[in-house]
């Protein structure tokens, strides 16, 4: 069939002029290259490489029939954008080919048509594609792919996810052998190492070549922020900055579309319901957005952004991405952005056409963050923007893999896979290039055979030798393993719905089993009364009375990027010497004063410690100024030491600026620094050994466990085995700890506490640093305003080198408040 | 001293830090849930096997250091059927036990108890079963005349202290009438129990009991 129009003629007919970007991509496309294109949101990364593709259908004269581009998203919700963006200008300019798209959302009988016959541009998923790549049938549609897409792979870079595609593309690179490979990118601070980690390794052990092609566009971008009225001098405690919601509304009625972003989902529902209350007649004009909300909610707040019957939306990071999602006039940032890159992306929200404006405004949750955004705003027009480091070895993701492609066959119409060739084209991803003999070992046995402690019960044989290949054990496994693929882990979550079935969506079994029926809570942007909690399914109905509380989730807070943290060290050094030339560090003036006078404004080369006694017991205050990662294990390290010198109990707090040691009794500082309290020495054994750590691991160990196929998706959630099925992740640490100390899983959550969730290289780095810092350390009659929200922070950690029993001695056991009137007095 | 005795309605008794309470020449337990485990592993829910050997050990070392002739199990001493997979070893722990007579009162995980405990060796009794002074159940009972012993809540005491301190262990739960044990199993969790005024919580603070003292309103 012929084209009615060229790939050229409609973008000119869309009243669009080609970017020299774009047109350098069609052209390295079309000479065979492969590569990775980076630019900032919205400026046509999508086009550039799909008009590529369908030029060259037009020059190939393409019929059709069979797969020629699969398109990889990273969120469903972004899929149907996706196919929508892509199905238009292929229906006018190559209507032989077909857009469909293969998620976890799709229905059952358009999974079987696209099995029996993929249309010519098929949009998926990291997870859809593993499960396409484990279903033999389905292997062969791969051969014709001309073209395979990564979108918004700066979103996978970091994560498992990013692991488990990372394996999925080595398998393309030998059932797909004509396609090349794009990645589209947000721009990075390590885009090279970006492209290296999408495009692999030849089997001879050379990278890749990924031509790296940079949109040149950048796109105007404004930064303004909200300030808080002069008077409010302290930062307030509320960390929520509704103080600022009058502020806001102006802003919303004076554009025609905004979004509103918050950085936590409890935030996103705190900040909906404040601004539905007061402004009455927005009632329906504003709409809510996160992750934990169901399709539909979602797709309510989508659709009507995209047709006006909004005005506005209150949304976390689920409206970060998003390919062709409306654009809106304006874009509000709820609290720092805590890196670059993220201020960025959201901002590009707005004025989304290619060569627009980007407008955001941030508004600040308490008053330090003016310093965030005041440093956000230097880097980002100094264009510095974070990397985003490749995982490297996680075997969890592998051991899934080696039965994903058992189930699946590493070949065409055979069965399984040989053990050599498997890990031959293993070591060709970036992941695993340097896994070693042993480790391979251990996850093809983990994975055949449950590992050392499990050999001798059936149960657990995944796999077995036919041949000399490995092969699924039956079809009934590879049923079980294809429901668990996937990378991404869930708390135990509770559905919350209506007593008719109307589902709202889900909160985490933990928040639930606090609530009793008649409690009142916030979620959906509704206040919901309890009725009851049956087989992880809340029943609620909308409650007369306010709401008593927000659900929250795990891993709720983002932590400030060390680019970020550096430039807010950069912008207190130039305050301490009296230069404040931006409206946001002119308004922090009176602080910055108040916290002189208490104290000191730390500069770049001082390392601040302040101490005060308080009815509560005797605090120090730390300011490392590297982001609450390198905080929480810094505070562990550092309680665990000083808990060495004398038996003491901790209770610790953290935020991106320092942390906090409170203790009952006063902790020996001076005598703890002068015998290494920053010392890197013996680093790793003594954070190993703080009970802490071996709490983060406990937590790391859930995902961990339920990607290896561990604790399989869907068993234990059966209605009536449930009750007996109960455990928490903690617990299973535990047994395994107990009696099964070599388990590799264990030694790998131990490694991702010390590598991802400590940052130990970061945490090094600190400790030197910190050890050649002037030391200020300041006796303080009251909290800093730089102590402040450490002093009122309630989620805290506890270390403790004392006796349980003279630690229980000192304290209190919370009673029952009872009826009787005997005990009613106050 | 690790072990703390009591006085429970007259009679005197002691609580142990290895979970459990001593009357006379018997030891009372609550909530073992052995094959708890391999009711996990029957679910592919990786579990490495271990804790029944370890619960065994526990127990062995309890009636040694109790010179127990008596072994009261109240109610869940099996997770589910699945227990029946270490039914060997516990027998064969059991046939070690000379001169111990061994009860176990019937509780909610314990549907296909019976047939297990019988090849145990073990006898079943029934919910409210009385032995002494004693009236000996599973589950708590809401009122009771007689002075009850049961399990089935896992407690654990949840405090605070100064400097923002807190801590959670197991614990007994003691009120005038009832004592509900620890739940004794090792791969077992724990249910945060808030004591009214007239009750009061024994924590098992390591290697002894201790009781703790209630929160003074300010």
């Amino acid at each position: 069939m012929p084209s009615s129009l060229s790939p050229r003629q409609w973008f000119r007919a869309q009243g669009w002029t080609p970017f020299p970007f774009q047109r350098e991509t069609g052209k390295a496309f079309l000479a065979g290259e492969s590569g990775l294109l980076h630019s900032t949101t919205g400026t046509g990364k999508t086009y550039a490489v799909y008009f590529a593709a369908l030029e060259e259908a037009i020059r190939r004269r393409d019929q059709g029939g069979g797969m020629r581009v699969l398109w990889i998203t990273p969120l469903r919700a972004l899929a149907t954008d996706t196919e929508n963006a892509l199905a238009t200008p292929t229906a006018e300019i190559w209507p032989t080919w077909k857009v469909g798209r293969r998620t976890g959302d799709t229905s059952a009988y358009t999974r079987k048509k696209i099995a029996e016959k993929p249309p010519e541009t098929l949009i998926t998923t990291p997870e859809s594609l593993s499960l396409l790549l484990s279903q033999p049938g389905f292997l062969p549609h791969f051969a014709s792919l001309r073209l395979v897409v990564v979108d918004e792979w700066h979103e996978l870079l970091s994560s498992k996810r990013g692991v488990l595609l990372e394996l999925s593309l080595a398998r393309l690179r030998s059932l797909a052998p004509a396609a090349r490979l794009w990645g589209l990118s947000a721009t990075l601070g390590n885009t090279a190492e970006a492209a290296t980690a999408l495009g692999g390794y030849l089997p001879e052990g050379v990278a890749r070549p990924m031509r790296i092609v940079q949109g040149k566009i950048a796109k105007k971008l404004s930064i303004t922020t909200l300030l808080p009225p002069a008077e409010d001098r302290y930062p307030w405690g509320g960390h929520l900055g509704l103080q600022l919601v009058p502020g806001v509304i102006a802003l919303l009625r004076r554009h025609a579309s905004s979004i509103v972003f918050t950085n936590t989902r409890s935030q996103a529902e705190l900040w909906f319901r404040a601004l539905t209350e007061a402004m009455p007649d927005w009632a329906d004009r504003i709409g809510l957005h996160h992750g934990s909300l169901s399709q539909e909610v979602r797709a309510h707040a989508e659709e009507g952004l995209r047709s006006g019957q909004l005005r506005a939306v209150v949304s976390t990071s689920s409206l970060d991405l998003g390919v062709d999602f409306a654009p809106v006039d304006a874009v509000l940032q709820i609290g720092s952005p805590k890196g670059v890159a993220r201020l960025l992306q959201r901002a590009g929200r707005s004025g989304h056409q290619p060569g627009a404006e980007s407008t955001i405004y941030c508004v600040p949750a308490n008053t330090f963050e003016l310093v965030e955004i005041a440093a956000a705003r230097d880097l980002a027009l100094a264009g510095k923007i974070e990397n985003r480091p490749p995982l490297h070895n996680p075997l969890d993701v592998l051991c899934q893999h080696v039965v994903t492609v058992a189930a699946g066959g590493m070949e065409i119409g055979s069965p399984g896979f040989s053990e050599e060739t498997l890990l031959k084209e293993i070591r060709t991803t970036h992941a695993y290039r340097t896994v070693t003999d042993d480790e391979w070992q251990w996850s093809l046995d983990f994975a055949a055979r449950g590992g050392a402690s499990l050999h001798g019960y059936p149960q657990f044989v995944r796999l077995r030798k036919q041949d000399g290949e490995f092969v699924l054990r039956d079809d009934a496994f590879a049923r079980q393993h294809r429901m668990g693929i996937g990378t991404i882990t869930s708390e135990a979550s509770v559905s919350v719905q209506f007593a008719n079935g109307q589902r709202l969506g889900s909160v985490e079994e933990s928040f639930v089993a606090k609530l009793r029926p008649g409690d009142r809570f916030l979620f959906a942007g509704k206040s919901l009364e309890l009725i009851r909690v049956r087989d992880l399914r809340a029943t609620v109905r909308v409650a007369r009375a306010g709401p008593r509380g927000v659900p929250r989730w795990m891993g709720g807070r983002l932590p400030l990027s060390s680019r970020l943290s550096e430039g807010v060290r950069e912008r207190l050094e130039s305050a301490r010497a009296g230069l404040l030339d931006t409206p946001e560090m002119e308004r922090l003036r009176g602080i910055l004063d108040i916290q002189k006078a208490l104290s000191h404004i730390p500069g770049s080369g001082d390392l601040l410690i302040e101490r005060l006694t308080s009815r509560e017991g005797h605090h120090l205050f730390i300011y490392p100024f590297e982001g609450r990662l390198v905080h929480e294990g810094l505070a562990t390290l550092c309680a665990y030491r000083l808990a060495k010198l004398r038996p003491l109990s901790f209770s610790l707090s953290v935020n991106d600026y320092g942390f906090e040691l409170l203790s009952p009794d006063e902790a020996p500082l001076e005598q703890a620094i002068a015998d290494g309290l920053f010392s890197e020495n013996q680093l790793v054994d003594d954070i190993l050994a703080s009970i802490n750590a071996a709490e983060l691991a406990r937590r790391q160990f859930r995902e961990i466990a339920r990607i290896a196929g561990l604790t399989p998706e869907g068993v234990g959630r059966s209605r009536k085995s449930t009750r007996q099925l109960l455990v928490s992740s903690s617990l299973l640490y535990n047994v395994f700890e107990r009696y099964e100390p070599s388990n590799r899983l264990l030694q790998q959550a131990t490694r991702e506490v010390l590598e991802n969730q400590l940052e130990e290289s970061r945490l090094r780095s600190t400790l030197s640093a910190m050890r050649t810092k002037n030391l200020l350390l300041a006796e303080i009659p009251s909290p800093s305003p730089l102590a402040y929200p450490l002093f009122v922070e309630r989620l805290r950690q506890q270390l403790s080198s004392e006796k349980l029993s003279d630690r229980i001695r000192r304290m209190e056991v919370v009673m029952e408040k009872s009826a009787s009137p005997s005990s009613r007095r106050a | 001293m690790p072990d703390l005795p009591l006085d429970l309605a007259g009679h005197r008794v002691l609580a142990t830090a290895s979970r459990a309470l001593v009357w006379e020449e018997t030891v009372f337990i609550a909530d073992v849930h052995f094959g708890k485990d391999a009711t996990f592993r029957s679910a592919s829910l990786w579990t490495p096997p271990g804790a029944v050997e370890d619960n065994l050990t526990r127990l062995s070392q309890l009636l040694r250091t109790t010179r127990a002739r008596r072994l009261v199990i109240l109610g869940d001493l099996f997770h589910s059927v699945y227990a029946a997979e270490s039914v060997p070893a516990i027998r064969r722990w059991r046939e070690l036990q000379t001169g111990c007579e061994m009860l176990v009162i019937a509780g909610n995980h314990d549907r296909h108890a019976d047939e297990i405990a019988r090849e145990c060796g073990l006898k079943m009794e029934p919910e409210g079963f009385s032995l002494g002074p004693w009236k000996l159940r599973h589950h708590p009972a809401e009122e009771s005349q007689e002075f009850t012993l049961c399990g089935h809540l896992h407690p654990v005491a949840r405090m605070q202290g100064p400097g923002r301190q807190r801590l959670r262990v197991p614990c007994f739960l003691v009120s005038p009438n009832q004592c509900i044990l620890p739940a004794f199993g090792a791969f077992t969790g724990g249910f945060n129990v808030r004591p009214r005024r007239e009750e009061y919580l024994l924590a098992i603070a390591d290697d002894s009991v201790m009781r703790l003292a209630p929160k003074t309103k300010r």
